[in-house]
């Protein structure tokens, strides 16, 4: 009676041995499936990847010959890439001009303007100092974290206007040319 | 002792069974970056493929007339050759539209080419001066934008105004002859900007 109890003990410390063992070779199995069924998948869509970038590489040929077939198409193939490139390339030179005469306070004003692809060159004029400081303290540096094609702003000049009923500034902006 | 030893042997192989499990997961684990990498590859390659077809088809599909139409609109806005009858035409249009009065107009013809010339570049320059007198500098800041979104395509070399009275220089372009080497394409978004240039300002 007592000997069938001791094994009856033994066999309980076993057990949970068994379970982990078996646990684990159940998780081996599953991601050792899976791994594999990963790494097959992937393989997969590795072919379809190249088999769409063939097809892609097709249509483009397919469609050259088409477009070169045909002297129209060539035409407007090549105006249109000219086109494209001058329209990504030329110095917005209008936009510049807007944004600083949009930021202007009333009583400013400027009586010259000399602008290029790479700078903006304006002498303002007011007849009120805080008017004026307004815009060189403030308004420059909105101007300035607005567009980030400035370089930088120089505050050439500053002083009393010839006729001395007023005051005048130059500024210059300059940009970043690619 | 043979006890301990049958303990070490499943301690030990339970052990390694879950050692290699986890080596197991890990590799599985790894595979996880390339699988979604290449399923947005997928994802972005077929609907590049969708595109590109379309387009293609689109093009196909392109009558005489809509071709006519979409030459004429590419070559208003780049000219195959230096019209300067339509670029002072342009200029006094914009101009009157903003009270700008064009004063004196000139441009540098640059070099002339003789018959059988290759020129490398797909387009040329053709620069031009203008002497105007402007009410107010809101009027010649519109003159310029009016200018940018116009045809044949302009861009401002520099602009100088004092007290109303201003000169202007302007870049303006011509296509060249076409090299048959050159790689020929048209994409969706020269479609789009086809549209969008018939919508801007002629002379």
């Amino acid at each position: 009676m007592s000997l069938d109890v001791n094994l009856s003990i033994e066999q309980e410390k076993k057990e949970p041995i068994s379970r982990v063992l078996i646990a684990s070779v159940i998780f081996a199995v599953v991601a050792t499936g899976a791994y594999f069924a990963v790494t097959f998948y992937n393989f997969l869509l590795g072919s379809q990847i190249n088999s769409l970038e063939e097809q892609i590489d097709d249509v483009a040929v397919r469609k050259e010959q088409f477009l070169t077939s045909q002297d129209s198409f060539a035409v407007l193939g090549v105006k249109m890439g000219s086109i494209a490139e001058i329209l990504d390339t030329r110095a917005p030179v209008d936009t510049r001009l807007s944004q600083v005469f949009s930021q202007l306070p009333d009583g400013v004003s400027a009586v010259r303007m000399d602008a290029q692809a790479d700078s903006t060159r304006m002498s303002l004029v007011s007849e009120s100092l805080s008017s004026l400081n307004t815009f060189l303290d403030v308004d420059l540096a909105e101007i300035s974290s607005a567009d980030p094609t400035i370089e930088k702003i120089d505050v050439l000049s500053f002083g009393r206007t010839e006729e001395g009923n007023g005051y005048v500034a130059v500024v210059l902006i300059t940009y970043v040319v690619s | 002792m043979k006890q301990i030893i049958e303990y070490v042997k499943k301690y030990l192989v339970t052990g390694l069974f879950c050692i290699g499990a986890l080596f197991l997961l890990l590799l599985f684990t790894t595979q996880f970056q390339p699988l979604l990498q290449n399923l947005g590859r997928v994802e972005a390659l077929s609907a590049d493929l969708a595109d590109d077809e379309a387009a293609f088809a689109a093009l196909q599909q392109t009558t005489s007339t809509q071709l006519e139409e979409k030459i004429q609109i590419a070559s208003l806005a780049l000219p195959s050759e230096k019209d300067a009858t339509l670029i002072y035409s342009l200029i006094t249009t914009v101009a009157a539209k903003h009270a700008i009065n064009i004063e004196s107009f000139s441009i540098d013809v640059g070099e002339v080419l003789i018959g059988s010339d290759v020129v490398d570049d797909p387009y040329s320059e053709l620069v031009v001066s203008v002497d105007f007198v402007s009410p107010s500098q809101v009027n010649t800041i519109q003159f310029i934008s009016n200018l940018y979104s116009a045809l044949p395509i302009s861009e401002v070399a520099s602009i100088r105004e004092i007290e109303g009275q201003g000169s202007l220089t302007l870049t303006f372009f011509y296509s060249n002859p076409i090299d048959g080497s050159r790689p020929v394409n048209i994409t969706p978004d020269d479609e789009a900007l086809l549209v969008e240039l018939s919508g801007w300002t002629r002379p």
